[in-house]
C-alpha cells in the first residue's frame, strides 16, 4: 500500500471500506478530461430562467451544421487532452447526428436537456441525459412549458417522465426554488415512482435584480433536505452539497467567481483568476456553437446569479484538500462525489480500475 | 542531502509512479503528472510523516518539492540532518 494511502486509511481511523472508496474515485478522476460545447443555438423552449437566452448566447454564433468540421474539430479535442463530453445547446435532442459525433469521438458523453424530446437510445445507450426540472410540476409548466413563439402549454414534466421511464441514463436536475417549496416533496416522489433519480440545483432569476435572491432559504433548505430523508433512492445529492446549493456556502468560503472551477481555462479574461491559487477544472473550455468561440465559463459568465449545480459540484470536488482535516469531512468528500459521479450511466463499473460494483449512492 | 529532503523525494517519487530522481526540486506536481487528488494525498502522507499541519492555503502554494522543504524545516518538529 502507497504512503499516502497509509495516511488516508490512518485519517479514516481504519476504514478500508472508505479508503476502497477513494481508491475508486481517484482512479476515475485521473481519466477523465471535460470540456463544454453547445452544439446548436435552436431550442424548442422559450423558459424563464434559461440563461442562454436571457444573455442573447442565440445570437452571438451560428451553427457549425457541417459534421465533417464537427469531426474534425473534435479531433482536435481530442488532442488537447479531452475525453468526456458535457453537450449542451439550446436544446441538443434537436441534433442526433451531431451527438452522434460525439459518442464517435469522446469517451464520454453527457447531454443536457429540457426532456420535451426523447432522446433515441440505439447508438446512445451510453449517453448520459442530465433533464431540467424548474420549480415543481406546475410550476415547471409556468416557468418552461413556453414554445418559441410565446405560446404556452401543459404537462412538460409529465412529458419527459414518458420519454424517461426507467431510462438508466436520464437523471433530473430539480432546480428549486421558494416560490415552489411546496411543489418539490411531490416532484420528487414522482420522479422517483417514474423511476429516475435527482440532484437538486438552484433556480436563478436570470433577468431580475437579484436572481439568487431567497427570502425564507430555511425554509426551502428544510424541505429540500426532508424530500432527501424521505425519499434517499431519488433524491441522490448529498445533505452537505444542498446546503451548499441553496445558501452558496461551503464550510470554507462562499461561491462565486474567484472560486467556480467551471470557467474556461483559455479564455483570456480569466488571468487572474487562474493566477489567484484557487483550484480549475484542468483542460475545460466551454465551446460555443461556432466550435471556434470559447464562453467564459459553463454557463453564462453572471456570477453574481449563478448557482449552477455543475459548477458548484466542481468547487466541492475540486477543493477536495479542504476536506482532509478530518475523518468526517474526508467521509462526507467521498459521499459527494459518489452522488456527483452517479449522474452519468457511463461511469464504468467493469472490473479493473473502478472494480465489479457500481459506485453506491453512500448517503 | 538532507534526510528530510531524502525522505520527501520518497514521498514524491511513490505517489507519482516515478524514479525518485525524476523527483526534482523545482518542477511543480502539476510538471510531474499530479492532479488535485494526487496532491491531497501528497499532503496528508507529508502531515503524518513528518508530524506537521499544513494550513488549506498553504498547502495550494507549496507545489515544489523546494516550497515544501522550505516549508517543514520552518513548521516540522523533525529537524534536517
Amino acid at each position: 500500500m502507497k504512503t499516502s494511502h497509509r495516511a488516508i486509511l490512518d485519517l479514516l481511523d481504519g476504514d478500508r471500506g472508505y479508503l476502497e472508496r477513494w481508491r475508486r474515485l481517484r482512479e476515475l478522476t485521473r481519466e477523465i478530461r471535460t470540456s463544454e460545447y453547445q452544439i446548436t443555438n435552436a431550442c424548442n423552449l422559450r423558459c424563464k430562467g434559461c440563461w442562454f437566452f436571457e444573455y442573447d448566447f442565440d445570437r452571438r454564433t451560428r451553427d457549425v451544421k457541417d459534421l465533417s468540421s464537427l469531426n474534425a474539430f473534435l479531433k482536435r479535442e481530442r488532442d488537447r487532452g479531452v475525453n468526456a463530453a458535457l453537450v449542451i445547446g439550446g436544446e441538443p435532442t434537436l441534433f442526433p447526428r451531431r451527438v452522434a459525433a460525439f459518442v464517435d469521438r469522446m469517451d464520454y458523453v453527457t447531454v443536457a436537456t429540457n426532456g420535451l424530446r426523447k432522446f433515441p437510445t440505439q447508438g446512445f445507450e451510453k449517453v448520459a441525459l442530465l433533464v431540467a426540472l424548474f420549480g415543481g410540476i406546475r410550476l415547471d409548466d409556468e416557468l418552461r412549458a413556453i414554445r418559441p413563439g410565446g405560446t404556452r402549454f401543459t404537462g412538460l414534466l409529465s412529458e419527459s417522465l414518458k420519454n424517461y421511464h426507467y431510462d438508466p441514463r436520464a437523471f433530473f436536475l430539480f432546480a428549486i426554488t421558494e416560490d415552489g417549496t411546496d411543489q418539490i416533496e411531490e416532484a420528487v416522489k414522482r420522479i422517483g415512482d417514474n423511476g429516475n433519480r435527482l440532484h437538486f440545483s438552484f433556480y436563478s432569476k436570470y433577468g431580475g435584480d437579484d436572481p439568487l435572491r431567497v427570502e425564507d432559504g430555511k425554509r426551502l433548505l428544510d424541505t429540500a433536505l426532508r424530500a432527501k430523508q424521505r425519499y434517499p433512492d431519488t433524491v441522490v445529492s448529498h445533505p452537505y452539497y444542498i446546503e451548499t446549493m441553496i445558501t452558496g456556502r461551503s464550510h470554507w468560503a462562499t461561491f462565486g467567481y474567484e472560486v467556480c472551477p467551471s470557467i474556461s481555462v483559455d479564455h483570456p479574461d480569466h488571468a487572474a483568476r487562474l493566477a489567484n491559487g484557487n483550484p480549475v477544472l484542468p483542460r475545460f473550455n466551454t465551446w460555443a456553437a461556432d466550435l471556434e468561440t470559447i464562453n467564459f465559463c459553463c454557463t453564462s459568465g453572471h456570477c453574481d446569479g449563478c448557482r449552477d449545480s455543475q459548477a458548484v459540484f466542481s468547487w466541492l470536488l475540486m477543493n477536495v484538500h479542504r476536506f482532509r482535516t478530518n475523518k468526517q469531512l474526508l467521509k462526507t468528500w467521498i459521499e459527494i462525489a459518489e452522488s456527483f459521479w452517479s449522474q452519468y450511466v457511463w461511469v464504468p463499473t467493469a472490473s479493473g480500475a473502478l472494480g465489479d460494483e457500481p459506485i453506491p449512492n453512500a448517503n | 542531502m538532507s534526510d528530510m529532503e531524502t525522505t520527501l523525494r520518497k514521498l514524491v517519487a511513490e505517489q507519482l509512479g516515478v524514479a525518485p530522481e525524476k523527483a526534482t526540486l523545482d518542477a511543480t506536481l502539476a510538471d510531474m503528472g499530479a492532479d488535485s487528488l494526487d496532491s491531497v494525498e501528497l499532503i496528508i502522507a507529508i502531515e503524518q510523516e513528518f508530524n506537521v499541519h499544513i494550513s488549506d492555503e498553504d498547502s495550494l502554494k507549496i507545489d515544489t518539492m523546494r516550497k515544501t522543504l522550505a516549508y517543514l524545516e520552518t513548521h516540522s518538529d523533525k529537524g534536517t540532518a
